[in-house]
């Protein structure tokens, strides 16, 4: 599927503007973006929910169909499980008969069995969500839109849930577009990303590229990488000019290659290859995380992030620390 | 020592134990005052009505408990509870559906024309003997309508224009029933629909049902116990009411409750146990027509479905 | 399709138009009929206009300013007491859980469901043995009766909109149960409460039955004067009185809206 210079209004204001988006069969594309980004307008526009201002929307056969599933369930209360999956089926007119048989079939790709009759409320959350993404997929959607599909649900069922739609996702092969605020679930299914900032695509990629080289320092921002700084900065830190290209001139680092220097071993401090500094600052915050500590460190008036490794090494609040900064894992941007 | 101590500590407990119970059930207090006089004045005075048509009369020189009822036993109070059944099963009925239709549109089409909402919640605010005076004189046929009529031409005396007061079919009536009962639906269901609407409209829309599909399969069965609840309160209200078919029946046309005013007002203390007697009949038709509908509400919630 | 769509268009126009129509185009020959005393057959307008019913109505025989009153009276008496028991009994109903609490609430709302002639006329019995209540008193309990289910539906659906959240966060916040409901409930309460107080008001106007049967026939409300009039069709006077008893409820639906305005424009909380 495929849209061009596609405008979206709501109340005369846009919304979505001039947007191009192309979407492979087969394939997840995950669409990132701050609240009140325009997220959930491009979906409801694709869906047909709401109407395009300007541009086009096209398929690769001429036409196509949607399916659209919201945050929340949304299943009609008054209808058991087999009925709300088969309510678009008793759309389009087909027999009582044969639309339950399809639907009870469809059950055990929902994993679903035996639950047929019951209603939603005697539903657990992450069974709604599943027979919410039944009731779109038995109509064989081209493009199944998901609206933050797993959001209102606990950690460890979204990442069953997640797993599960991957793995259907990718035997019956059709392809998503799905709107997540979550960095992991965009990386767990992901074959392209977007992220929307302001009603238009900022960037797509592949999800390496999107860390390696974020297109902006506002993309930078909303995926909160650390350790942001300018050109200029790490020029004072280095103390020589550094190479690459001079348009990018901001570069992120992530903590875990930050070393700490030790003050008792100074025989590494001769060591420096060259393609590496060394920054003095004192710790204004200890956190434990999963594989040791994660601090940071005023140094020159910039707080820098760094994670240690290990237990056994306690840094001290106010405590005066030296970093190795190795210059290769710093990643480049333009602003 | 440590058993004084458990002891003083018990009855702390205890102490706090009660001060949470009467805590806990302190809330519930404001409903006794409604409730007691709903119990005294309503059910209280049902019984006590009951008491009062069954105060022995000398009949024919016989004392008999239970003349009233006995009165009632004949073919035209019976064609006369028919009647009347009917017409408030029918206005019940059509206000019912008018409404919810009426509802639909307003909601869906005319959202923003605040002035048409104000138009269909109008005659709420107008008194049912007002109604039926307002009805009388357009639909009459020396009415306005009639005159209406003459003017385009289609008539050319006031005999040809159809009868509609004081009809054989109670026409007059169940119109005057419905320009009351329509708003009422309305104003009761307009909220919910517009609130059904929001929540379910896309979520059908997606699966490509129509605006119609989605009112007939979602919408009413999800409204369903409230619309019919509200139809129930316009049966009650219509087979207990007196001005309308006073006003606009012919006098033969045997509505109860215009019979037992008249027994009750005109015909003197002794003939009011038949006013009660009749008036009883009518409560105890409603009640039954209640308990079918719980029990068919039931029997739905039973089966697992639950909507609100 | 296209025609069909169309079709159904004009169709619902249609419908819209028609039921407009039914409910407006009675109120023209009302005011119309309070301004003559002849409007012979066929003619849409009469051609001698009198203010004769007018003079009537506010002469001492026609007691159109007494049955003004008398209805007042009635009527704030019947919204006093659906404060006084409506308020506490829609909140319990709403915010607790108790057992027989469907039943309780069945028996709040019985007269919506049931007609309630039979109980009032059982009533006035009672009524009479204690004679020394007053006649506005009794009349408006047996108003009370007809208005309560009205008033505690009302008010149980706007707590049941509020929820305890609000509750729960204030008394986190050390406040108690008075303070709670002036505080927090009441302004949040308010539409509703206009809402409830508008049908009590005009319910307890427009009783014929229960008003006359609790007062014998004796306390002259309007619709207890308005009735023999329309009865023995006395076109002019009749439509001069419903003119009249549109005034009170025309103020009152305008107080409603200004009310409501008031209120709402004090509420940032709507405007999101």
């Amino acid at each position: 599927m495929r849209l061009e210079k596609i405008s979206i209004q709501i109340n005369n204001d846009n919304i979505i503007n001039s947007l191009d988006l192309k979407i492979n069969s087969g394939e997840i594309f995950v669409l990132m973006g701050p609240s009140g980004s325009g997220k959930t307008t491009l979906l409801k526009g694709i869906a047909g929910l709401l109407p395009f201002a300007s541009g086009k929307q096209t398929w690769e056969n001429g036409t196509g169909t949607t399916g659209l599933v919201f945050q929340e369930p949304r299943l009609f209360p008054h209808l058991t499980v087999v009925e709300n999956i088969a309510f678009g089926l008793r759309v389009r007119g087909i027999s009582v008969k044969e639309r339950k048989a399809m639907a009870l079939n469809f059950l055990k790709n929902l994993q679903l069995e035996s639950l047929e009759n019951r209603y939603p409320h005697q539903l657990s959350g992450g069974q709604q969500q599943r027979v919410s993404l039944g009731r779109a997929l038995i109509l064989n959607p081209d493009l199944l839109l998901l609206d933050e599909p797993f959001a209102s649900l606990d950690t460890s069922l979204r990442l069953d849930l997640i797993e599960w739609l991957y793995e259907l996702q990718r035997n019956l092969g059709f392809s998503i577009l799905w709107v997540t605020h979550y960095i992991d679930e965009a990386l767990s299914v992901a074959d392209r990303i977007g992220i929307i900032l302001n009603g238009g695509l900022q960037q797509i990629g592949i999800p390496s590229e999107l860390f390696q080289k974020p297109a902006s320092e506002k993309i930078a921002q909303f995926l909160s990488l650390p350790n942001r700084f300018s050109r200029g900065q790490w020029r004072k830190w280095f103390q020589y000019e550094l190479n690459g290209l001079q348009t990018q001139d901001r570069g992120w680092i992530d903590p875990k290659h930050l070393q700490l220097i030790d003050e008792g071993n100074r025989s590494g401090e001769g060591n420096i290859e060259e393609a590496a500094c060394i920054i003095s600052g004192f710790v204004t915050k200890v956190r434990p995380s999963r594989e040791g500590y994660s601090i940071t460190v005023l140094a020159d008036s910039k707080s820098l992030e760094v994670n240690t490794t290990g237990w056994k090494r306690v840094p001290k609040l106010k405590e005066k620390i030296r970093i190795r900064v190795p210059f290769e894992h710093i990643h480049w941007y333009s602003e | 020592m440590s058993n004084g101590w458990n002891e003083d500590g018990w009855k702390m407990w205890r102490i706090n134990e009660l001060g949470h119970q009467i805590n806990k059930h302190k809330g519930l207090l404001g409903i006794l005052p409604a409730l007691l006089f709903m119990l005294i004045f309503f059910l209280g005075g049902s019984i006590h009505s009951v008491t009062l048509s069954l105060e022995s009369q000398p009949v024919h020189g016989q004392q008999d408990q239970f003349w009233a009822y006995k009165e009632l036993l004949n073919l035209s109070f019976f064609r006369s509870v028919g009647i009347t059944v009917g017409m408030a099963a029918a206005v019940a009925v059509f206000s019912g559906v008018t409404g919810l239709l009426a509802a639909l549109l307003l909601a869906e089409r005319f959202r923003q024309w605040k002035w048409l909402q104000i138009i269909f919640q109008l005659p709420i605010g107008i008194p049912h003997l007002l109604s039926a005076y307002l009805l009388m004189q357009v639909f009459m046929q020396s009415g306005w309508y009639s005159r209406m009529a003459y003017h385009f031409g289609w008539i050319d005396s006031f005999e040809s224009f159809p009868v509609l007061v004081h009809d054989d079919w109670g026409i007059g009536v169940i119109l005057a029933y419905m320009w009351k009962e329509v708003p009422f639906i309305v104003l009761l269901i307009y909220p919910f629909i517009v609130k059904l609407i929001s929540d379910w409209k896309e979520t059908a829309m997606v699966l490509g049902g129509s605006f119609f599909q989605t009112v007939r399969w979602v919408i009413v069965p999800i409204l369903l116990p409230m619309w019919v609840g509200g139809m129930w309160v316009v049966f009650a209200f219509t087979l207990g009411a007196y001005e309308i078919p006073a006003l606009l029946a012919k006098t033969s046309f045997g509505s109860i409750p215009v019979m037992a005013f008249q027994e009750y007002s005109q015909f003197g203390l002794e003939r009011q146990p038949l006013a009660i007697a009749m008036n009883l009949v009518l409560a105890a038709i409603s009640l039954l027509v209640g308990c079918l509908l719980i029990y068919l509400q039931l029997g739905w919630y039973k089966k697992g479905r639950r909507v609100w | 399709m296209v025609k069909r769509k169309r079709a159904q268009r004009i169709l619902i126009i249609i419908f819209i138009i028609l039921f407009s129509l039914f409910f407006l185009l009675p109120f023209i020959p009302l005011t119309v009929w309070s301004f003559t005393k002849q409007w012979p057959w066929p003619l849409l307008l009469p051609e001698k206009w009198s203010i004769d019913s007018w003079k009537y109505l506010l002469s001492a025989s026609g007691r159109a300013g007494e049955g003004i009153v008398n209805s007042l009276i009635v009527a704030a008496l019947t919204l006093m007491g659906n404060l006084l028991l409506g308020i506490p009994a829609a909140r319990t109903l709403a915010q607790y859980e108790f057992r027989g609490k469907m039943i309780v609430f069945s028996i709040l709302l019985a007269p919506l469901f049931i007609p309630y002639t039979v109980s009032i006329m059982g009533m006035f019995d009672f009524a009479i043995r204690f004679d020394f209540i007053n006649d506005y008193i009794s009349v408006a309990i047996a108003h009370l009766l007809v208005t309560l289910p009205y008033f505690v539906a009302t008010i149980w659906f706007q707590f049941r909109l509020i929820g305890r959240k609000l509750q729960e966060a204030a008394i986190s916040l050390g406040a108690n149960e008075w303070k709670i409901f002036i505080w927090i409930e009441w302004p949040l309460l308010l539409p509703s409460i206009l809402l409830g107080s508008f049908l009590v008001i005009v319910i307890s106007f427009s009783q014929y039955l229960p008003t006359w049967i609790m007062s014998g026939g004796t306390l002259l409300t309007i619709p207890l004067i308005m009735f023999p009039f329309a009865s023995s069709g006395n076109s002019s006077i009749v439509a001069a009185y419903s003119l009249v008893f549109f005034v009170p409820i025309l103020v009152l639906m305008i107080m409603y809206y200004l009310l409501l305005r008031i209120n709402s424009r004090k509420h940032f909380m709507d405007r999101r």
